[in-house]
């Protein structure tokens, strides 16, 4: 099918359906904007808590705006596993400019834990000096390695929890270097993931908004093998999340959380796999 | 399904022609939306994605983005071994440098050299109205550090004030520049023409195009001059026309462009001069059909200015007045 495509700002008349402007976007304003506002708001609300500004009217501020997002959920699993844990060191695998992170630091800082932790992105080259920059100076230390199946299990050997983080590694305008099947097998410690899956029968390449194809895992394959696995998972779906990021394919898409330690119960909202 | 995507720019496909509006229809309640939009063959729209969500995204993403680049080591790197002029800022090493605001920062990054040499400053007061996330505090910094082989930094050289309306790039500007004093790294909220300082409190000030869509751009500019002692650098848009002009933004903010008669009588009141470095018609601007209610033809005769207001023109050598 032909598509026409543009991505910008529209202005309409109040009331109007018919545009009376177009401004096109720039690629930096809308793949980094979004995320460079989210983590500073995060790290704004960071500095308001730690100068106890109000810190419990900062702390539900945090908590409405982070609902249902993408980085929080993938912040308060981490957060549990390096609980169960006893960790301090994190790799992410796809963190983006690192929201996901940024989050964690808000939530093991609202814990009174005094826990810092050790966070290493793995990812695509074009994200190295955003999150150096954007996480280099603060109390957490952090670390960058650029994606290649070579350094994949160095990456994953080095820290106690690894995160998969697929919802994110397919954001962008290049698809990932490494496959998800890729990034589950070099998973043998406990992990958490945010992955994009398709309701369809089985895998699906689909388009998104960027003209980037990516494989979404299918939802009944990817339960199977969290069930088929020796250690025990927990997952959480939600349906339909962002779906609107992908061009309509042959399901529906949504966003499977779930994540595995020993120890570790059901996170609030999360079930068992297998039942 | 499979999709072949073109890119187009949709304006023409049904989009209201301004001129066709009357004069005195009573436009502008406007509905903004950012998003991805997609048409199938008959122009109907098949698929459409928002994006955005934050405040100031938009914004955030182009000044957050270059103080990232701004704090590159390689950046750095590229102006130790090249020096710090307008060759090295037109250089292919750092394609980011030939842009409007790095421009910008390397006029007021001369001026205040001169300054600081020929008036013994010490700490240089630098205003900067419409500051976003003060990513001009980055690149004056690198300048500072590279020129000085590494013994001082804005830290060192600037007392910083900066302004803006939005408190969220406000707090962004504050948890990017954490680790400068905040005696020397002052942030206000506030609209762009009700700032009130003492005459010649700052050294220089800066407005990358700001005072052209605060409430009074006039009032802007003249408090501009008048709070600053050597010079006010400034990216002024402009209208050839014979009287200044308004237009409407894409945030649906109202735009002054500038006639000459306007800065005409800046230089009465202020008793110094405009001096030019640079003249972008917005035809070749990189952010074009940034306005609402401009035709094309209309379009011709407007531009930005790149342009140091100073009645010491020791402070811009090789910049010529505006008017002669």
């Amino acid at each position: 099918m032909r598509l026409a495509w543009c991505v910008g700002r529209f202005v309409y008349p109040r009331g109007s359906t018919a545009p009376l402007h177009f401004m096109e976007l720039k690629e930096f304003a809308v793949d980094d904007g979004a995320d460079f506002a989210q983590l500073l708001t995060v790290r704004s609300m960071r500095g308001m808590r730690s100068r106890n500004l109000d810190a419990r009217d900062v702390e539900d501020e945090f908590d409405r705006w982070s609902q249902g997002r993408e980085p929080r959920f993938v912040a308060e699993m981490t957060a549990a596993l390096l609980e169960a844990t006893n960790g301090s060191t994190v790799v992410e695998l796809y963190p983006g400019s690192g929201v996901a992170f940024e989050c964690l630091k808000f939530l093991l800082e609202r814990s009174g834990a005094e826990r810092r932790v050790r966070y290493v992105g793995f990812g695509e080259q074009s994200f190295r000096l955003k999150f150096e920059i954007l996480h280099g100076d603060d109390e957490h230390e952090s670390a960058f390695i650029e994606e290649s199946p070579a350094a994949l299990n160095t990456a994953v050997s080095s820290a106690e929890v690894v995160v998969v983080n697929w919802s994110e590694a397919i954001r962008h305008r290049e698809p990932p270097r490494l496959t998800f099947d890729e990034l589950l097998g070099a998973v043998d410690r406990p992990a958490c993931a945010a992955v994009r899956v398709t309701e369809a029968a089985v895998d699906e390449e689909r388009l998104t908004v960027k003209g980037c194809s990516v494989n979404l895992p299918a939802r009944a394959r990817f339960m199977s093998l969290l069930a088929a696995a020796p250690a025990h998972w927990f997952y959480r779906y939600v349906p339909r999340y962002d779906a609107t990021f992908f061009l309509p394919g042959e399901a529906d898409t949504g966003l499977l959380l779930t994540y595995s330690a020993p120890g570790i119960g059901a996170l609030e909202g999360f079930e068992p796999v297998g039942g | 399904m499979r999709y072949t995507l073109e890119r187009i720019d949709p304006v023409g496909r049904a989009v209201v022609d301004p001129s066709e509006q009357s004069e005195s229809a009573a436009l502008f309640a406007v509905t903004i939306e950012d998003k991805y939009e997609f048409y199938d063959a008959d122009g109907e729209t098949f698929h459409s994605h928002t994006i955005g969500g934050e405040p100031d995204f938009d914004t955030c993403g182009g000044y957050v983005g270059k103080v990232i680049d701004y704090r590159d080591p390689r950046l750095y790197d590229h102006l130790a071994a090249n020096g710090v002029s307008r060759e090295s800022f037109g250089s292919n090493g750092f394609p980011l440098l030939a842009t409007r605001s790095p421009q910008l920062d390397l006029v007021i990054f001369g001026a205040l050299q001169l300054a600081r040499e020929s008036f013994s400053l010490d700490r240089v007061a630098l205003f900067d109205l419409g500051c976003t996330v003060a990513e001009h505090y980055d690149l004056l910094d690198v300048m500072f550090r590279v020129t000085s082989g590494g013994r001082e930094g804005a830290s060192d050289v600037l007392s910083y004030h900066g302004l803006d309306r939005s408190s969220q790039l406000l707090s962004f500007a504050r948890v990017l520049h954490q680790s400068v004093p905040t005696e020397h790294f002052v942030l206000r909220q506030q609209e762009g023409s009700a700032f009130e300082y003492a005459d010649d409190e700052f050294d220089f000030s800066l407005s990358v195009g700001v005072v052209n869509h605060v409430a009074d751009p006039r009032l802007a500019l003249e408090k501009l001059i008048r709070i600053t002692r050597y010079g006010c650098v400034l990216a002024l848009w402009h209208t050839r026309g014979p009287e200044a002009k308004w237009a409407i933004n894409h945030r649906g903010v109202p735009s002054y462009f500038f006639a000459d008669a306007d800065l005409a009588e800046m230089e009465e009141l202020g008793g110094g001069r405009f001096y030019v470095a640079d003249f972008v018609p917005e035809f070749q601007s990189s952010q074009q059909a940034s306005y609402v209610n401009v035709t094309a033809e209309e379009i011709e005769e407007l531009g930005s200015y790149h342009i140091v207001y100073t009645a010491h023109p020791s402070l811009v050598p090789g910049l010529e007045p505006l008017f002669a």
